[in-house]
């Protein structure tokens, strides 16, 4: 460890030698160093100081040299006078202030109200634009609307001028076919026509022919009488012959030879029939006198003009009931209608008796039937309807439904066209055609009874309202009426009628007269009394019109005449 | 116990040497001052153990006061990276520590009987390029510092120790050394000192010769004597060393200047000349340099 101990000691010696002697040295002159330097440093600063007083003092020297040449009183007045002045300065420039912030103020409001305007512009600026984006919306809208309804109108129009064209091709097309229509048209009334004037050339040819037949016997006849007698001529002078039963044939009288006379006072007065008598009638030839009641027969009187002389020839039976009405045939068929309340009519033939046809179908009393034709009949039922019937066919062609009893029918014309008066007051014209009524005429109560004249121009008519009816028939107007403060219509099916030469109309009453009226003046003309007791049924006027039949309830007739 | 007493002793006073050097600017940059009076010489106490560059910038700054009034023209160079440190016409070597500088160059080449304070010459102008390097900044010194440790540590032990610590050891060694501080640089060196290997000794012993003007001269040798089993003097490595030097010199057919005698030489560590009978070992733990290096100088005596 001796070298441990030796490096130690000189380690020691070293030390001492080079730091102990100097590091004390060094840290003072270290020291001083600094001090030196900052010592240094504060002297050139102050050096610096120095010379900036220095300059400092100089400029101050010379501004006092400048300053000090004025005395001190001027000095103080030209100090015054600035700092006067200055004050001013300030004071104006204070107002000028004042009165730009005054400015500024008045004009920052009006740019605010400038602003509010503008705005409320714009709005309504918008709303405006809004509005107008709408409104043309809806223009286009329209427009639209507008195109398509005009384009829908061409259409119709176009439409509308096919149709046009097609209504006049239909119109000329009706034209023609109306145009055909009344050339057809006049073709059949021509063909109508001619066939008309066929018939009545046919007819005349018959009359014709049947004249010349006469002529011809006549002549046989006048050469028979003047071979024979002249005597005999003066008898049948007035009736051309009387009525037999081997079929000959019965003429109706001549119209000139019709020499109607009021008559005065009852003839012949018999009792025909059991029980009440409803109808009488004349054979168109005047020497027959049909009647019929309730005993259910109808009794065929012969009636001797010359010595009025009533002689039954026969009774016509087959009425299930009561006959109510009688008619003989105009056209020499020798026919006799009765109808009676067994909802039937019977036909029978005037020279053999034999009942030819029974015409049922009717549901209820028939009242009235006549004869149309030779072959055709109309009958009136209290079933309110009036039948036509076909004696060829025997059967009912027609059926009128008048709605109403029908108490009187009277023919019209030969085609069938009709006249019926009923309960319900009217008066029917019927057509001959169709079924329907022609013409309705309206009285005050209800008819019992009609009859026309020969000419088919006046009609009468009697009803409950104890009145006669003139009716003429061009105008379907009621000319006259006749009544009579005694002349009573008792029952429905009382009977008027016109006289042939239409001069007189007759009707008889509820206490047994016949009251007679002048068809001019409308005066009654004679009332026949005192020989009826009851009621009087039904009149009727000889053809040749000097004799009146009546008949009453109880089973009397008389024949009146001068 | 005395003994480490004394180690410790002996330690604490090596931290503690300072040397009063004296630095004087060199005549050519006096010529630039501006002012009228010449910068007075700077005298500072610095340690042995440190390095220049730790204080150039102190230096620098005293010098910098004289030249006021033109700061930061360059064109007359007097910045930091132009400063450089002259004694006797040698420009000084940064990376040596101060101690051996002194040790090197004054004891040797001193024409003056006074060696103290070390006078040296401050040139701030006319950078001797060739010669030394420009002046690191700190980081480099520290750098070198921590690489010279290392190789010290892989010497002794194979780098095991200085690897195993951390950074922060290794920073606190530098700013022990810089701040001073004895207490916490030995903390950590004595980890540096102890041994690995089951050994009671260091494998090699990290060392250096320094002989005037030529490269210092380390070798690998053992602090203990395997064969003989006795402790390597002092003696015994100058010895060895400068026979292995020789040696390599005759290899490498230079001629032999070498002196191979001890006896011609001045043995000289820390400024003091150790018993040659002193171990190795225990100079390498207690006499060597913070960079763990034993750093020898080895001065021609003048007949």
């Amino acid at each position: 460890m001796e070298w441990k101990q030796k490096i130690y000691r000189q380690l020691q010696e070293r030390n001492k030698q080079e730091r102990d002697v100097y590091a004390e040295i060094v840290k003072h002159y270290n020291r001083l160093i600094e001090n030196y330097s900052t010592l240094l440093i504060r002297c050139t600063d102050q050096e610096r100081d120095i010379l900036a007083l220095r300059q400092e003092n100089s400029d101050l020297q010379k501004n006092s040299v400048s300053l000090g040449s004025l005395p001190v009183n001027d000095k103080i007045r030209t100090l015054e006078h600035d700092y006067m002045k200055a004050k001013d300065e300030i004071l104006t420039l204070l107002r000028e202030r004042g009165d730009m912030t005054k400015e500024v103020i008045s004009l920052s409001r009006i740019v605010k109200e400038r602003d509010e305007k503008l705005y409320a512009e714009e709005n309504k600026n918008q709303t405006l634009t809004k509005e107008n984006t709408a409104v043309k919306q809806r223009l286009e809208s329209a427009e639209d609307k507008l195109n398509a309804l005009q384009r829908v109108n061409e259409t119709i129009h176009d439409e509308f001028q096919a149709l046009q064209l097609a209504y006049t091709q239909m119109e000329e097309r009706q034209k023609e076919s109306d145009a055909t229509v009344a050339v057809l048209r006049r073709e059949m009334t021509a063909k109508i026509e001619k066939k008309c004037d066929a018939y009545d050339q046919e007819v005349i040819a018959h009359d014709k022919k049947l004249e010349e037949d006469i002529k011809k016997k006549l002549d046989e006849a006048r050469n028979d009488i003047m071979v024979t007698t002249q005597l005999k001529l003066s008898s049948s002078a007035v009736s051309f012959k009387s009525a037999s039963m081997d079929g000959k044939i019965h003429l109706t009288p001549a119209i000139d030879s019709i020499k109607v006379i009021v008559p005065t006072k009852a003839i012949v007065k018999w009792d025909c029939g059991d029980n009440e008598l409803h109808a009488i009638q004349f054979h168109p030839s005047g020497s027959l006198i049909a009647s019929g009641g309730s005993d259910r027969k109808i009794h065929i009187w012969e009636f001797n003009s010359s010595n009025y002389h009533v002689q039954q020839v026969y009774t016509l039976a087959g009425n299930n009931s009561t006959v109510t009405a009688i008619d003989f045939d105009n056209e020499n068929a020798n026919l006799i209608l009765g109808c009676s309340e067994d909802f039937a009519c019977r036909v029978w033939g005037l020279t053999d008796q034999r009942l030819r046809h029974t015409l049922t179908g009717h549901g209820a009393k028939v009242f009235c039937a006549k004869f149309v034709t030779a072959t055709l009949i109309a009958s009136g039922s209290q079933d309110r309807t009036l039948k036509l019937w076909d004696l060829q066919n025997r059967q009912c062609v027609r059926t009128l439904f008048a709605g109403s009893k029908c108490h009187d029918l009277v023919a019209h014309d030969a085609s069938g066209s009709l006249i019926s008066g009923h309960f319900d007051k009217k008066i029917r014209f019927w057509d001959a055609r169709n079924d329907s009524t022609k013409c309705e005429l309206q009285l005050q109560a209800a008819v019992t009874s009609l009859s026309i004249n020969r000419e088919k121009q006046l009609l009468l008519a009697c009803s409950r309202d104890d009145t006669l009816k003139l009716i003429e028939l061009r105008e379907n107007r009621v000319i006259q009426t006749y009544s009579h403060e005694d002349f009573k219509v008792a029952s429905d099916t009382v009977k008027a009628v016109l006289s042939p030469d239409c001069k007189y109309a007759c009707a008889g009453g509820s206490d047994g007269s016949v009251f007679i009226w002048n068809i001019a003046t409308g005066k009654i003309e004679r009332v026949l009394n005192k020989e009826h007791s009851t009621i009087i049924n039904a009149v009727a006027w000889h053809p040749e019109g000097r004799f009146i039949a009546s008949c009453e309830k109880q089973r009397r007739a008389i024949i009146w005449g001068e | 116990m005395t003994s480490l007493l004394d180690d410790k002793e002996i330690t604490r006073e090596l931290w503690q040497s300072h040397l009063p050097v004296c630095f004087i600017l060199a005549d050519e940059d006096k010529n630039k001052m501006s002012r009228s009076e010449s910068p007075e010489p700077l005298y500072l106490m610095l340690a042995r153990h440190s390095y220049f560059p730790c204080f150039i910038e102190k230096i620098h700054r005293y010098y910098c006061n004289y030249f006021k009034n033109d700061p930061n023209d360059t064109t007359n160079n007097m910045n930091l990276a132009n400063l450089w440190l002259e004694y006797e016409s040698i420009p000084l070597k940064w990376h040596y520590p101060i101690g051996v500088l002194y040790d090197l160059y004054v004891s040797s080449l001193s024409s003056i009987s006074s060696h103290v304070p070390w006078q040296i010459i401050v040139h701030l102008s006319k950078f001797p390029e060739g010669e030394i390097i420009r002046f690191p900044d700190k980081e480099s010194i520290e750098a070198h510092f921590m690489s010279t440790i290392k190789e010290a540590d892989a010497l002794k032990h194979r780098g095991q120790i200085i690897e195993d610590m951390q950074k922060r050891d290794h920073q606190q060694l530098w700013n022990s050394l810089l701040q001073d501080r004895y207490d916490g640089f030995w903390k950590i060196n004595n980890k540096l000192m102890t041994y690995t290997d089951n050994l009671q000794y260091f494998r090699y012993i990290p060392f250096r010769i320094h002989i005037l003007d030529k490269p210092f001269i380390h070798k690998l040798f053992s602090p203990f004597n395997v064969e003989e089993e006795k402790w390597t003097t002092l003696n015994d490595l100058l010895q060895f060393t400068l026979n292995h030097e020789a040696h390599c010199e005759q290899i490498a057919n230079e001629k032999k200047i070498f002196n191979t005698n001890i006896n011609d030489y001045r043995v000289i560590i820390h400024g003091i000349q150790p018993s040659l009978q002193s171990p190795v070992q225990w100079l390498s733990e207690h006499f060597s340099y913070p960079d763990n290096f034993l750093h020898i100088c080895l001065i021609e005596k003048r007949t």
